[in-house]
């Protein structure tokens, strides 16, 4: 094992560890993961004699692949709907509703300008029809109606 | 580069595979399967690169680890955003607001969810309380999801 991987191991652990230690707090996480890698691109850089420039290039596209990774697992963890229901379940306290979850999905894509809303119509905005195509072709891809 | 190149196709082929299992099933109730898609796709790639010592052990599954959560997280994303499929069900017609939440409920409600939630072995139905309880599976990633949020 050379320098450079076992410092791409320490940091994959530690941006593991941040991950469960700052939990919501993602700009912390940012900041954590984005010194681990800088650090990780230092020690690439100086090793650059003797490590392969393949290894290092898939060791910190890796790192950056698992950080991004790590970011949709917290926004699923926050927002995912299936887990609400899950957890109400669990908690046996109330039977769990999803209703004003999807009402709050709708002033979502008001806030990001992905909808238009005109007298109590809503419409697509330019934005939301550039993304609707993308997001057309990965439907049929992923073979989702 | 060459080594890159294997890389990219295996991680490639094997999601391409992933989603043939899947077709169009959720991620998360075929959790299990894709595990063990993924991680003979690794060690087909890992013993295809040890021939060609084109790149370290480490290198490919620091590589895989961050490219398989990715694809878990958009994959997962796609099929159950709500916010995704409203902006598609609003390119196909404008709605009133509770037109639309009406229309995702159909598509994708609560119903839906308890019944995948139920195919996936993470909740059952508790006759004597006429409720959802969840299974011992279920109670685990309670418990895991609610240390992590």
């Amino acid at each position: 094992m050379t320098t450079l991987d076992a410092a791409a191991v320490l940091c994959w652990c530690l941006m593991s560890l941040g991950f469960v230690g700052t939990r919501s707090r993602v700009r912390a996480f940012n900041v954590i993961c984005l010194i681990l890698l800088t650090l990780v691109l230092v020690v690439a850089l100086s090793s650059a004699g003797t490590v392969r420039s393949a290894d290092a290039l898939v060791l910190l596209t890796g790192l950056a692949l698992y950080w991004i990774g790590l970011l949709i697992v917290r926004v699923m963890l926050s927002r995912s709907v299936s887990l609400h229901l899950l957890l109400a379940c669990s908690s046996g306290h109330d039977q769990p509703t999803m209703d004003d979850r999807i009402a709050g999905r709708l002033d979502d894509a008001r806030k990001y300008h992905l909808v238009h809303q005109r007298a109590d119509v809503y419409t697509v905005s330019r934005f939301g029809l550039v993304l609707d195509v993308v997001l057309g072709g990965l439907y049929r891809v992923v073979g989702l109606r | 580069m060459r080594g890159v190149l294997i890389l990219c196709a295996g991680f490639a082929l094997t999601v391409i595979s992933s989603d043939l299992l899947l077709r169009s099933r959720k991620i998360q109730a075929a959790l299990g399967r894709v595990v063990i898609v993924q991680a003979i796709g690794l060690v087909a790639v890992v013993a295809v690169l040890s021939h060609s010592h084109e790149l370290g052990l480490v290198s490919v599954v620091i590589f895989w680890s961050g490219a398989v959560l990715t694809w878990f997280g958009l994959r997962s994303h796609l099929e159950s955003s709500i916010l995704l499929r409203m902006v598609h069900m609003l390119r196909e017609r404008p709605m009133t607001g509770p037109d639309l939440i009406a229309r995702y409920a159909s598509y994708y409600g609560q119903a839906h969810r308890i019944d995948e939630l139920q195919r996936a072995g993470l909740l059952t139905t508790d006759q004597a309380r006429a409720a959802m309880t969840p299974t011992p599976k279920g109670r685990l990633i309670a418990r895991l999801v609610s240390r992590l949020r």
